[in-house]
């Protein structure tokens, strides 16, 4: 009885060109979904499933949402945003701290806030394929 | 007592395959996962299987049996949980479906394994991000979940093969 494991497990050369699209699939994912060029120059706030708005991160100023659990506090300074106050337990939130790069986002889940970093450059709003 | 239907040898095939993946599913549902989304899709190794020893149309059924009698047994039917298991599992039958039907001499259990991980991702992927959580974030996931498709592709096409082997070497 033939005992092997893996030797009769047969390469053929479609497998080979499978796997490697499949892991060139890897970086283009990366790219069409991450890569957003340039700085940020607004953010979108949608919170508790209501239309998103979106604000100008040019001048420092803090934004009150009402999210499900209450209000929440996002802080926009020098172009950075961060949620400064939240009505949820965990706070993970607050934690993750200030964010910058467009294409970023923060989300606040118990209290249904989300943030989406935006910059001029958007070619996509989301991408599918 | 004769039934109105007749139950043939190939059912009773069927329907024991499909209660090996059923068990598979249902154990596997119970490890748990670093990412949601991320599990090794072990029952796939069941469909391989079946799909190389009797064809395409039995491993549909295996395929789509395990989805619907598994979720019954978790209780996810007809939930959120169970539209994003059909829709895996009819894009990576779809994906099989067309290697097998016209890339056969060249692609081997690997590649189908790979690629029928890769769709079964990609269309969950997809599909809760058109149904349950219409937002461009979720697919930032996309890379990630592409990673595992690919490691458990290969990872269930070996543990296949060796059971292949065994099969071949001994029948029963």
């Amino acid at each position: 009885m033939n005992r092997n494991f893996t030797g009769s497990l047969e390469i053929k050369i479609g497998d080979w060109l499978i796997i490697l699209c499949c892991l060139l699939l890897i970086p283009l994912a990366w790219v069409m979904t991450t890569h957003q060029p340039g700085a940020t120059t607004a953010i979108e706030i949608t919170a508790d499933d209501k239309t998103p708005v979106i604000y100008s991160v040019t001048n420092n100023h803090s934004v009150n949402v009402t999210g499900e659990l209450g209000q929440s506090v996002i802080e926009i300074r020098d172009g950075k945003v961060r949620f400064s106050d939240s009505p949820c337990n965990s706070k993970v939130c607050i934690l993750s701290g200030w964010h910058q790069h467009s294409g970023d986002h923060i989300v606040c889940l118990p209290n249904k806030v989300g943030i989406t970093l935006l910059s001029q450059n958007d070619r996509f709003d989301g991408i599918n394929f | 007592m004769s039934s109105q239907f007749e139950i043939t040898e190939e059912d009773k095939k069927i329907a024991s395959f499909a209660a090996l993946a059923i068990a598979i599913h249902v154990l596997e549902s119970g490890l748990p996962s670093p990412v949601p989304g991320i599990k090794p899709g072990l029952a796939n190794i069941i469909t391989l299987l079946v799909l190389f020893r009797y064809g395409w149309r039995f491993a549909a059924w295996v395929s789509l049996l395990r989805v619907t009698a598994g979720s019954l047994l978790l209780g996810t039917f007809m939930s959120p949980t169970f539209v994003l298991s059909l829709a895996g599992a009819l894009a990576s039958l779809l994906t099989m479906l067309l290697l097998w039907t016209t890339a056969r001499p060249w692609v081997g259990l690997t590649g189908i394994s790979v690629l029928a991980s890769v769709s079964h991702v990609m269309a969950q992927l997809f599909v809760a991000w058109w149904l349950f959580i219409p937002h461009p974030g979720i697919l930032v996931l996309a890379p990630l979940l592409v990673t595992a498709g690919i490691l458990f592709g290969i990872f269930n096409a070996i543990i296949a093969s060796s059971i292949e082997n065994r099969l071949e070497a001994d029948p029963e």
